[in-house]
């Protein structure tokens, strides 16, 4: 497990949030210094800054890549509670050579995570560019892109309120990335102390609150849907205050006859793995109430292995493996760690 | 594999004092690379409800690690050659699958398995030869050991489990001796040299472990040597028990030199009854004459005699004192003790071994030789995981038609035992991007779940084109690249038949090379991709060309697309909207053109027809009326007919009419962003109105010229 490069920040403050593109070359990253940053990767020159442009008046919450097939597409968000979205600009011109193409000015509040739809190829998905915002005024909203040649139309395409809870909570999103229909149009969503849940999307009936997907009393700080892969069921993962990452197996509608017509529209879910790693400090569990939280899940681009970090100072990577005794059933187990004390 | 840990550098704090960096608001995220699964790490805030500047000290800094260790170029090249034989196993797999499926059971399909074990083990034989001459530059590495080890391992798979067709049934010692001498060679070469370059060696304390260890792994020629040399020893008894020792060793039936194993059998009973008689000649040697100055020669001769006796304690006690292992009681036993061990006899003979000789836990190649000897091929895999999943993948993957592992799927995580561990090492191989074209192998024999992360995999191959070097010297070269690497992908799509991603990496590739305003490329990949609405942003970026940059760089652009319009019209599939769109910009390019080489006449009878046919859209007939003017006001003759001037004139109240309706936003968009200066609907509707008196004035030179109204219908 080694450590392959380092690169100095350019960034003038923290960087609240760091996004791949699509083919994992650039990463782009956002701060507080309000600032975006693309670092492209070559084989030949490793690592080096690509553009940097001041993006919002406020420090920055989330930036995210768009799919390549609508172009160098980037959105920010901040906490001015504004989002943006930038395209590369074909001619060298302001902003790092990013032109600014729209602002959604509809959230009250702080928006903390934007992610763009994916694109699954063979759904209506694939040719619709939409993003997701959730903001602390407890609104889930999705845009849409109506003009695709010049990226700066867009139209507000569903606004839900989500039930709030407390005011000191998570704000989290991620899209389905099934490649069947239900990629792109279903999304899980957890606001503060609400329970997550996985909103149906349906051009008619707006976002509902499918199933909660969780059982837990603690605030959620993040969630990620993993690329199902060709598996028959979903997975998701939480992190949360606790220091707990779990991991919920969520069945689609059941297709049974015999299933009452209610129960076969309903999302089902189960607990697949619990891991507190996270909370445990030292060999203890965290007694204050900042430490020993989830800050981030994330998925790989297989929905195979999952990386989870916190506040014990660890990177930590799951995955799940058939269960000893032959008697198949999977187990979900840590397969490595990354840790930044010194030795 | 066991959990690993690593401790970025430079460290952010000092060994547990991470909990400071919390107290003061921070923590850490990790982003995973869609490229590699590698991990970038930087430090931010531990909330966001308090964003204000932090006061952390040390440098910002974005970490980069990968979870697994990334394959050596002795381990691609391993990697790469062993491929070859797995695809052409996955080959011979699927076609005679397609003949017949039991054809892989009879002695001809059993026979290719083994063919295809035994490529295996020659092949990373070779690898093993690479890595040693790369032992003269000292880079004997991890890399390098595994490859050793998988020798080992598959070629007592082979021995084990895929026997010659035939021989099945037969007795499994010779082959298992054979095996560990090999690969686990005693006594060593160095201690025979020492040994043979002694006058007495039968002094030297290594000598009679030496000896009985020749003959315990069946070394007749070792063995025959040194038992020569004890005819100078001083004791007569011993001489003369070794002359006796000597033709029975030479003479000890092995299992090859036979055709039928009956032969075998009864040679061996004849030649056990020398043996016996040796023993009845040693036991009558008096006690006091059994030792000489330096050891107790009887009781080691005693040892070896009993081995060849068969006596089983005597071969798992020797073998305890010589510091040989479960393996060597077992290839002993095989040879000695019961040789005609069947292979489906030899996992009680196992268990037996290992009762007192146990492998070392710790050690996982023991743990798979362990599990293959004991019969138990999917422990064996389990424990290859853990200690090399190309191991584990190849061995998985032969297990299968030879009926050592289950091919059913497990129903929870819908993978078979032999995908799982596939997946596994694609996985691994996916953490070397150069090493795409190998994972997806790998990936697309693994069912559903492999073929759609090999998709993902395939979707994410760059193109290596970025929009922005449209602009730059090297950007033609760069659009070549994307073509072969278009071309390398969609070859790949079609072979394992993955349409939606070759769709979805031409839709990349269009909207790549439209940004580069390669737009005849561009559209040929969308027209590939059948994405019309991608085909009809292309036209609108190529009309786009005129708004910006006027008519000559829009003819130019134009010319590009013109010879993919039959293409577009001959696809049954494709949207009329699209088409027609198409072929208004083809036809209005050309206008541009004829008018460029002055061609004024049929520019303006064509200009005239694309708003007759109503091919031109609305948002830009007053373009084209604009347009007109020129011809309208062409001195030298008249270019249009009375009629045409008419249709100008119908479109030119239409525009009006409706733009007083409210509906300017469908007629007049395009003339309103190709005003300089600015200016919106009224603006627009002004310049009109030169296009009116244009029309105007036309249509009176008409009226003068050809002589009344007659004409005008």
């Amino acid at each position: 497990m080694p450590q392959t490069n380092l690169i100095a920040s350019a960034h003038s403050d923290l960087i609240t949030c760091a996004s791949y593109d699509w083919y994992g070359l650039r990463l782009a990253t956002c701060g507080l210094d309000q600032r975006v940053y693309t670092n492209g990767s070559s084989s030949n020159s490793g690592i080096k800054l690509a553009s940097t442009w001041k993006a919002h008046d406020a420090p920055l919450t989330h930036v995210c890549w768009a799919h390549p097939q609508f172009g160098q597409v980037i959105a920010t968000a901040g906490i001015d509670g504004l989002v943006k979205i930038w395209e590369r600009s074909t001619s060298q011109s302001t902003n790092g050579g990013w032109d600014e193409k729209a602002i959604f000015l509809d959230a009250a509040g702080s928006v903390r995570q934007i992610e763009f739809a994916p694109c699954s190829s063979g759904s209506a998905s694939s040719s619709w560019l939409r993003l997701a915002s959730v903001s602390t005024d407890g609104w889930l909203r999705v845009y849409e892109c109506l003009d695709l040649g010049r990226m700066g139309d867009w139209a507000l395409k569903e606004a839900v309120v989500l039930e709030l809870n407390s005011t000191h909570g998570g704000w989290a999103l991620s899209w389905c990335k099934d490649s069947s229909a239900e990629g792109g149009q279903l999304i899980a969503v957890v606001a503060s102390a609400a329970e997550g849940g996985s909103g149906n999307k349906s051009g008619s009936g707006g976002v509902k609150n499918e199933t909660p997907s969780t059982t837990t009393s603690t605030t959620i700080t993040t969630v990620s849907w993993a690329p199902s892969c060709g598996r028959s069921y979903h997975l998701i993962a939480t992190g949360g205050r606790d220091g707990h990452v779990r991991i919920y197996k969520v069945f689609g509608p059941s297709w049974d006859e015999g299933e009452p017509e209610e129960e076969k529209n309903r999302y089902s879910s189960t607990l697949v793995a619990d891991f507190d790693d996270h909370a445990t400090i030292g060999g203890q569990k965290s007694s204050t109430t900042i430490g020993g939280q989830v800050s981030k899940v994330e998925w790989n681009v297989t929905g195979t292995i999952l990386a989870s970090t916190g506040s014990d100072g660890r990177v930590r990577l799951w995955k799940a493996a058939t269960g000893a005794g032959g008697g198949g059933g999977r187990v979900w187990r840590g397969v490595g760690s990354v840790g930044v004390e010194a030795k | 594999m066991g959990v690993q840990h690593i401790d970025l550098v430079p460290p952010l704090v000092e060994a547990g004092k991470f909990q400071d960096l919390v107290q003061s608001g921070h923590t850490i995220l990790a982003s995973l690379s869609p490229r590699n699964n590698s991990l970038a790490v930087n430090v931010a805030p531990l909330e966001l409800s308090s964003l204000k500047p932090s006061d952390v000290e040390q440098d910002e800094a974005v970490y980069f690690a990968t979870h697994v260790d990334i394959p050596s170029s002795e381990r691609r090249l391993f990697i790469a050659d062993t491929l070859v034989v797995f695809s052409m196993f996955k080959n011979m797999l699927k076609s005679a699958k397609e003949r017949d499926p039991s054809w892989l059971q009879t002695r001809d399909g059993l026979e290719v398995i083994r063919k295809f074990g035994v490529d295996y083990v020659n092949f990373i034989k070779e690898c093993w030869i690479h890595a040693n001459l790369c032992l003269v530059r000292n880079l004997y590495n991890s890399a390098q050991n595994i490859i050793a080890v998988s020798i080992r391992v598959f070629s007592l798979f082979v021995v084990l489990f895929v026997p010659e067709p035939g021989y099945e049934d037969a007795p499994v010692g010779e082959e298992l001796m054979e095996w560990l001498n090999i690969h686990f060679i005693e006594p060593s070469t160095e201690e025979g040299d020492q040994l043979s370059s002694l006058e007495s060696p039968w002094e030297d304390d290594n000598f009679w472990p030496y000896l009985t260890r020749s003959i315990l792994r069946g070394l007749s020629k070792a063995s025959l040597f040194f038992l020569n040399t004890l005819l100078q020893h001083p004791s007569e008894d011993l001489q003369d028990l070794v002359k006796t020792l000597i033709p029975v060793v030479e003479s000890q039936p092995r299992l090859p030199q036979f055709s039928a194993e009956r032969d075998f059998a009864y040679a061996s009973r004849k030649w056990k009854d020398k043996v016996k008689a040796l023993r009845v000649e040693m036991d009558r040697i008096p006690e006091g004459s059994r030792f000489d100055d330096f050891y107790d020669w009887w009781e080691a001769l005693s040892d070896i005699v009993s081995i060849l006796e068969g006596r089983g304690e005597v071969v798992q006690r020797v073998c305890e004192e010589l510091g040989a292992d479960w393996k060597e009681v077992c290839a002993a036993w095989g040879i000695f003790v019961d040789s005609r061990l069947r292979r489906q006899d030899l996992p009680d003979v196992v268990a037996d071994v290992l009762e007192t000789l146990p492998p070392d836990p710790t050690n996982l190649e023991e743990m798979i030789h362990s599990s293959l000897f004991a019969g138990h091929p999917e422990e064996a895999l389990k424990y290859a995981s853990d200690l090399d999943l190309w191991l584990s993948a190849h061995l998985a993957d032969i297990m299968v038609p030879l009926g050592l592992l289950d091919p059913e799927s497990d129903s929870e995580s819908g993978l078979s035992k032999r995908d799982e561990h596939v997946l596994a090492y694609a996985e691994y191989l996916h953490s070397d991007a150069t090493l795409w074209r190998i994972t997806i192998v790998y990936l697309y024999t693994c069912g559903t779940i492999g073929e759609e992360q090999g998709d993902q995999v395939l979707m994410r191959m760059p193109l290596r084109l970025s929009t922005a070097t449209a602009d730059t010297d090297s950007g033609d070269q760069r659009l070549d690249a994307v073509d072969e690497t278009m071309k390398e992908i969609s070859s790949i799509c079609r072979e394992y038949s993955r349409e939606l991603v070759r769709r979805t990496v031409c839709r990349i590739a269009s909207s790549t090379l439209k940004r580069s305003k390669k737009y005849g490329l561009a559209m040929s990949h969308s027209i590939s991709a059948e994405d019309w609405p991608g085909l009809g942003r292309i036209i609108d970026a190529v009309l786009d060309e005129y708004i910006q940059n006027g008519p000559v760089i829009f003819a130019s652009h134009a010319s590009t697309i013109a010879p993919l319009m039959e293409q577009v019209h001959a696809n049954t599939k494709t949207e009329a909207i699209f088409a027609h769109r198409l072929m208004f910009a083809v036809k209005y390019s050309q206008i541009h053109k004829m008018r460029l080489e002055q061609d004024y006449s049929t520019a303006a009878s064509d200009l005239v027809l694309l708003l007759r046919d109503e091919i031109a859209p609305k948002s830009w007939w007053a373009i084209l009326l604009c347009d007109s003017v020129e011809y309208l006001q062409y001195a030298p003759k008249t270019l249009l007919s009375p009629g045409d001037a008419i249709e100008l004139l119908r479109k030119l109240e239409e525009i009006c009419m409706r733009s007083s309706q409210g509906s300017g936003e469908d007629y007049l968009p395009v003339l309103v962003r190709t005003m300089k200066g600015g200016g919106g609907e009224k603006e627009a509707l002004e310049r009109l109105k030169t296009v009116r008196l244009a029309i105007a004035r036309y249509i009176a030179r008409c009226t003068t010229t050809l002589g009344g109204m007659r004409h005008f219908g």
